[in-house]
């Protein structure tokens, strides 16, 4: 009884709050020597402006191709995905770049820094490809990297920093571009289960801090449990979305 | 992205490959100094070449001279048609591509200074001409009063000589120049002189000496067997001739006092057209003629039936085409009308195609050189795009545009061709120093610039180099353009 009113009321809140993310049917099938993958079987699902939304499922069951397509990385092969008010599904390349340069943050797993950068100037990556002058994109990568509690760590290279500080180097890359939606793939698949529970709880709170809509994949319950939602997925197909603790 | 990120990042890039970079680079400097040097030398000896024709007279000129007898038809009637009258001159420069039709008007005598005789040529050219000279000291002639002022060739003092025993002896005897300053020492010249007198005595006798005279190093070589073939003065000098117009003081030799105003530059044994002779203006030698003998009594004019003409007569005339290509067709175009023409076109058309084929060949040389070094750049930037197919990946997915990261890697090989193409060209200057050097020790003149590098070479060079460093970039960039974002998503 008490959860269907719960139910009531989410669904009213929800109704209040905008769309960012709008997925109805999709489907992307790989060719695999003379069979076919079905990596995604049909897929729709809505993600709201401000929510903390964790895609949950085993290993191959098609989390990471969800993301890819949602981030505009890869086309699908059928469907149609809005997000932050763009239909993307069927841009092409460049029209692509400029949507994720534009509107997407990314949280790589292998936090993907470059080596021979300071933390400073890989936080500035994003601003070097939008033109923004040095000494403007410098000042605004420092904010970024002192919301992530690396001030001691500017002028430091990747090689000479720990995972986790790493991972905090990447988060302030995706967010330095003020983009309307993060994407994370297995932010913390490479981070000892200590140094993640740090990490997603200063996710959380620079996020919300933020409003900004969060969308991470994962195969960890725990993790996944932090989430204001779950959407979990089996062999290309929602199997079940899970509401989690409010915020 | 800024032009100037891009920079950055590109040297940035290839700095963290110092040794990779520096080794590519090292090709294109190797292919920018062969092709530069190879062509350096095709231009210093193309220009060399070019210069050494150039002291035989433009290759935009052709030397008209009058027709086989000078307009005498042997009956005492001129004919009037081969003259080089200034009808003809008219005639000729009315001709299509003829641009210019100056005349020269020669007359050939000889002086004694000391024990030395010296004999050559004055020649009449026009004020242009004239000026053309530059001069090693005086000034050019003004107007002539008394004196025919003239400037003397630089190469004049060759011609005088004197006799020891039956022995004549001059500077290619003894490589002395006698001391003698032509500017204060040379008063008068006596002129070998053929009176066109139509007067039938005096006609037969004279046309024997006339020939002589006229005809020019031919006849009188074999005579005087100890002087070499240096010019047409050796002929004068002859004994024979000089006892032969000694005995026609009366009719064969005109004495033409002389001033000389200034000396020619160059060095006593660079050849040039006028650098054996007396040079004036054309327009002052007729003032000076028609001063001294009278209107109807010029000498070597020639006269019809024993009237002067009223016009002048020239020993040759000089007439300038627009371009070289048209040299032919004039120099026909007059030979049809009965007069001998030449000029240095068939000299410089043979020196052109075989100098094409030195550059051809020369530039081919230097050309695999640098195709090599392209191959380099494309195969470095080639393993760059797959060592940094995952760094590309995440530039892709952070939004870096495709084209700018094609630029990306455009710039990286444009640079690599660029600075290899300076350094190159540093080292051919150096090489090219080295060169002349070397060739310069080997010639007497101490001056030789078989390599030469000129500012549109230098220029084309480093420009070309940065060129084939964009186009051997081109697949690389387009490669790494085209790699896929999830590239940065896979782990390995
Ligand atoms: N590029 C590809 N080519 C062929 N099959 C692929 C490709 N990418 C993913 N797959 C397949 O699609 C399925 C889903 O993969 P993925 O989305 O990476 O799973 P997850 O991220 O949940 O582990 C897997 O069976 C995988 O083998
Ligand atoms: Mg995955």
């Amino acid at each position: 009884m008490e959860q269907v009113e719960q139910m009531d009321f989410v669904e009213a809140k929800e109704e209040k709050r905008k769309c960012v993310i709008d997925v109805k049917n999709l489907y992307k099938v790989y060719p695999l020597g003379k069979n076919y993958v079905r990596a995604l079987n049909g897929v729709s699902f809505q993600i709201y402006e401000g929510e903390f939304c964790a895609i949950v499922g085993t290993s191959g069951s098609g989390k990471s191709t969800l993301l890819n397509m949602l981030a505009g990385l890869e086309k699908p092969t059928k469907g149609s995905i809005m997000v932050a008010g763009e239909r993307i599904e069927k841009y092409n390349e460049n029209r692509l770049v400029k949507f994720r340069r534009e509107k997407i943050g990314f949280i790589f797993q292998s936090f993907n820094l470059i080596s021979t950068m300071n933390a400073i100037e890989n936080v500035a990556m994003p601003l070097v490809f939008r033109g923004v002058p040095k000494f403007i994109r410098n000042k605004r990568a420092e904010k970024m990297i002192e919301l992530v509690g690396l001030k001691k760590y500017k002028t430091h290279k990747p090689n000479q920093m720990s995972g986790g500080q790493q991972q905090r180097v990447g988060m302030a890359r995706a967010l330095v571009l003020n983009p309307t939606i993060v994407f994370a793939d297995e932010p913390t698949g490479n981070l000892d289960s200590a140094t993640s529970e740090e990490m997603m709880t200063l996710m959380r709170k620079v996020l919300s801090e933020k409003n900004k809509t969060l969308v991470m994949v994962t195969h960890d319950n725990d993790l996944a449990a932090l989430a204001d939602r779950q959407i979990h997925i089996k062999d290309g197909k929602i199997v079940k979305i899970e509401e989690g603790n409010e915020r | 992205m800024s032009f100037l990120d891009m920079i950055s990042m590109s040297a940035g890039n290839l700095w963290r490959r110092k040794l990779r970079t520096i080794l590519t680079v090292l090709g294109v400097l190797i292919g920018a100094t062969s092709i530069i040097t190879m062509l350096s030398l095709a231009i210093g000896m193309k220009k060399q070449m070019l210069e050494s024709y150039e002291s035989y007279g433009s290759i935009t000129e052709i030397e008209v001279r009058g027709g086989d007898d000078m307009g005498s038809d042997g009956s005492g009637q001129l004919n009037k048609d081969t003259l080089l009258s200034d009808t003809n001159m008219e005639t000729f420069s009315q001709m299509e591509y003829v641009e210019k039709v100056s005349p020269i008007l020669e007359y050939y005598g000889s002086t004694k200074i000391g024990k030395y005789t010296g004999s050559f040529q004055v020649l009449g050219v026009d004020k242009e001409e004239l000026a053309k000279q530059k001069l090693a000291k005086g000034e050019l002639p003004g107007v002539s009063g008394n004196k025919l002022e003239v400037i003397a060739g630089n190469s004049i003092l060759t011609s005088f000589y004197y006799m020891r025993g039956d022995e004549m002896i001059g500077y290619w005897d003894t490589q002395e120049l006698p001391d003698i300053d032509l500017m204060k020492q040379l008063r008068k010249v006596q002129m070998y002189m053929n009176t066109y007198d139509g007067s039938s005595e005096e006609n037969s006798s004279e046309e024997n000496s006339s020939e002589e005279n006229s005809s020019e190093e031919t006849t009188s070589d074999t005579e005087g067997d100890s002087t070499e073939d240096t010019s047409a003065s050796s002929e004068y000098v002859d004994p024979d001739i000089s006892t032969t117009t000694s005995t026609q003081t009366n009719n064969g030799q005109i004495e033409f006092p002389i001033q000389v105003t200034g000396m020619m530059e160059g060095k006593v044994d660079d050849y040039s057209n006028y650098s054996q002779g007396l040079l004036t203006d054309i327009d002052q030698l007729k003032a000076f003629l028609i001063r001294k003998f009278g209107k109807n009594n010029i000498p070597e004019q020639p006269k019809d039936n024993g009237k002067p003409l009223n016009e002048w007569v020239y020993n040759s005339f000089k007439v300038e085409v627009d371009r070289s290509e048209h040299v032919e067709e004039v120099q026909k175009a007059i030979q049809d009308m009965g007069f001998s023409a030449s000029s240095n076109k068939d000299m410089i058309d043979s020196m052109n195609s075989s100098m094409q084929m030195v550059e051809l060949v020369l530039g081919g040389i230097g050309m695999v050189a640098f195709l090599v070094a392209a191959i380099g750049i494309a195969n470095t930037m080639m393993m760059s795009t797959y060592e940094r197919t995952k760094e590309i990946g995440v530039m892709k997915v952070l939004g870096c545009d495709m084209r700018d990261i094609k630029k990306l890697f455009l710039s990286e090989a444009a640079f690599i061709g660029f600075v290899g193409g300076m350094v190159g060209l540093f080292f051919s200057i150096a090489i090219s120093h080295v060169i002349n050097n070397v060739a310069s020790k080997s010639v007497e003149t101490g001056d030789m610039q078989i390599s030469l590098i000129t500012w549109w070479l230098a220029l084309a060079a480093v420009g070309f180099s940065t060129f084939m460093g964009i186009v051997a970039g081109y697949f690389p960039a387009r490669r790494a353009m085209k790699l896929s974002p999830l590239a940065a998503i896979r782990t390995e």
